[in-house]
């Protein structure tokens, strides 16, 4: 999925209007690894996780090690 | 508590005995106690396992006031929580649906698993940052309401202080213990919902009796007559009725549900019908069984959840809704009883009435237990003062 900010902030509030959380998961996932801030990055990731748990996509293994890695997560 | 109840006047022999006063059916006070005393001290029908057939299905729903949770998880163990998030009391399933993977608030995202641990708890040390010394995941995972299967039915015990779920129903589980085997829900066509205007206890007394069947039921007075009836009466747990003159349902090609297996003789043509305290009733016979689930909803208002069962996976769909109509059609022949019964509580002269020796021993027994455990909560809270 190659966007720009725009495209993807507009995704991502169209998959919360659609309260889509597998592709939640996607899009933050995605948004947190383009942003350069590590803060930024990690609450991206977290929300990227949240969805993931939710809608059990398989994201949820790799958010959490690099979540748990940066001592975000248990 | 300011209402008193002359309990010895319930708690004597039948001959002499008189029901339950009018405040016990009309009362919000004593509409409220009783929900300690009779419902959440006790194992209390909440909805039957087959309603939540696969792992992950959830359904929401309130009982007595108090939002539960039921669901599968995901390793096929039903269970009840607290519809509640241990953040900040949300309500965290409003809908019946499929939880694929954990169970999220919707307000900041704690996450659950569908056994209850908590396992996420978003930027709750800051942004980005979902650990926090103070925050110990392991006692805050969901209160979960102990609960218990039998006959497909979901039994809870709101207050955790009941004996085992055996201990309790010891005495019905043994006087049915040739139906312990696998009951296979009918399905959509065999299921359905009544809303009375009557007290929930009204619904259990009319329901154990076989007194009322000459008039409210004449359509069985061809082949059931009254005196084909027998009362059951276990003081502390249960009563009912039984027949002996059980007919069973024939489809257009004469077919029939198949029976549960190595039954006794007896069960040819017998089938009883147990009010097992506090609010279901149940019914069984040779070829299907039923269980109607009581949920009270204010002192002058029941939703009654009725669900069919069948020895076999495999039954007669036409025959299957032939029975639920049969049985419904007898259900609401009901109805007009209890709400009148309902209606007439609020005659401020009637003492709780008298009861037949012969006919009324169920509706006595019933009466006992529960003056009984009104009185011991009664005495429990006196003490607490």
């Amino acid at each position: 999925m190659q966007l720009n900010d725009q495209d993807l902030e507009d995704q991502i509030l169209m998959a919360h209007d659609a309260s889509n959380t597998w592709l939640l998961a996607e899009l933050y996932a995605h948004a947190a690894e383009r942003v350069l801030d590590h803060e930024q990055a990690c609450f991206l990731a977290t929300q990227a996780y949240v969805c993931a748990l939710q809608s059990n996509h398989p994201l949820k293994s790799k958010l959490h090690t690099f979540l748990k890695r940066h001592g975000r997560e248990e | 508590m300011s209402y008193t109840t002359d309990f010895d006047a319930i708690r004597i022999s039948i001959s002499q005995a008189k029901g339950l006063p009018n405040a016990h059916y009309i009362d919000p006070a004593v509409y409220d106690e009783e929900r300690h005393a009779l419902l959440f001290n006790q194992w209390a029908g909440l909805a039957v396992a087959s309603e939540v057939p696969e792992p992950g299905d959830a359904i929401p729903s309130t009982f007595l006031g108090v939002p539960l949770l039921l669901l599968r998880d995901k390793y096929d163990q039903v269970r009840v929580f607290q519809n509640t998030c241990r953040h900040r009391g949300m309500i965290l399933v409003e809908y019946a649906c499929k939880i694929a993977g954990a169970i999220r608030c919707p307000y900041h995202s704690w996450c659950y698993r569908t056994d209850g641990r908590l396992v996420s708890t978003p930027h709750v040390g800051g942004p980005g940052q979902s650990t926090h010394k103070d925050i110990n995941r392991s006692e805050l995972g969901l209160i979960e309401i102990r609960s218990h299967i039998w006959r497909d039915v979901v039994w809870i015990n709101m207050n955790g202080n009941a004996p085992t779920f055996e201990d309790a129903m010891q005495d019905a589980i043994t006087r049915w213990s040739e139906f312990e085997q696998p009951l296979y829900h009918g399905g959509a066509d065999s299921t359905f919902k009544l809303d009375v205007n009557c007290n929930w206890k009204l619904a259990v007394e009319n329901y154990c009796e076989s007194y009322h069947l000459p008039w409210i039921h004449p359509g069985l007075n061809s082949y059931s007559r009254l005196e084909d009836h027998y009362n059951i009466e276990n003081y502390g747990s249960y009563s009912g009725q039984g027949t002996l003159v059980y007919r069973q349902l024939s489809g257009e090609s004469n077919e029939k549900f198949p029976d549960f297996e190595n039954l006794s003789e007896k069960w040819n043509e017998s089938a009883e019908y147990l009010s097992i305290y506090p609010n279901v009733l149940l019914g069984t016979h040779r070829d299907h069984a039923f269980a109607i689930i009581l949920i009270p909803d204010g002192p002058e208002k029941t939703v009654e959840n009725i669900h069919f069962f069948y020895p076999s996976e495999d039954t007669n769909e036409a025959l299957r809704k032939k029975n639920t109509d049969q049985w419904k059609e007898i259900f609401k022949e009901d109805i007009f009883v209890v709400e009148g019964m309902q209606r007439g509580r609020h005659g401020i002269a009637f003492d709780g009435g008298k009861f037949s020796p012969a006919m009324d021993g169920p509706t006595h027994c019933f009466h006992d237990w529960a003056a009984s455990q009104i009185e011991t909560h009664r005495g429990l809270e006196h003490a607490a003062e």
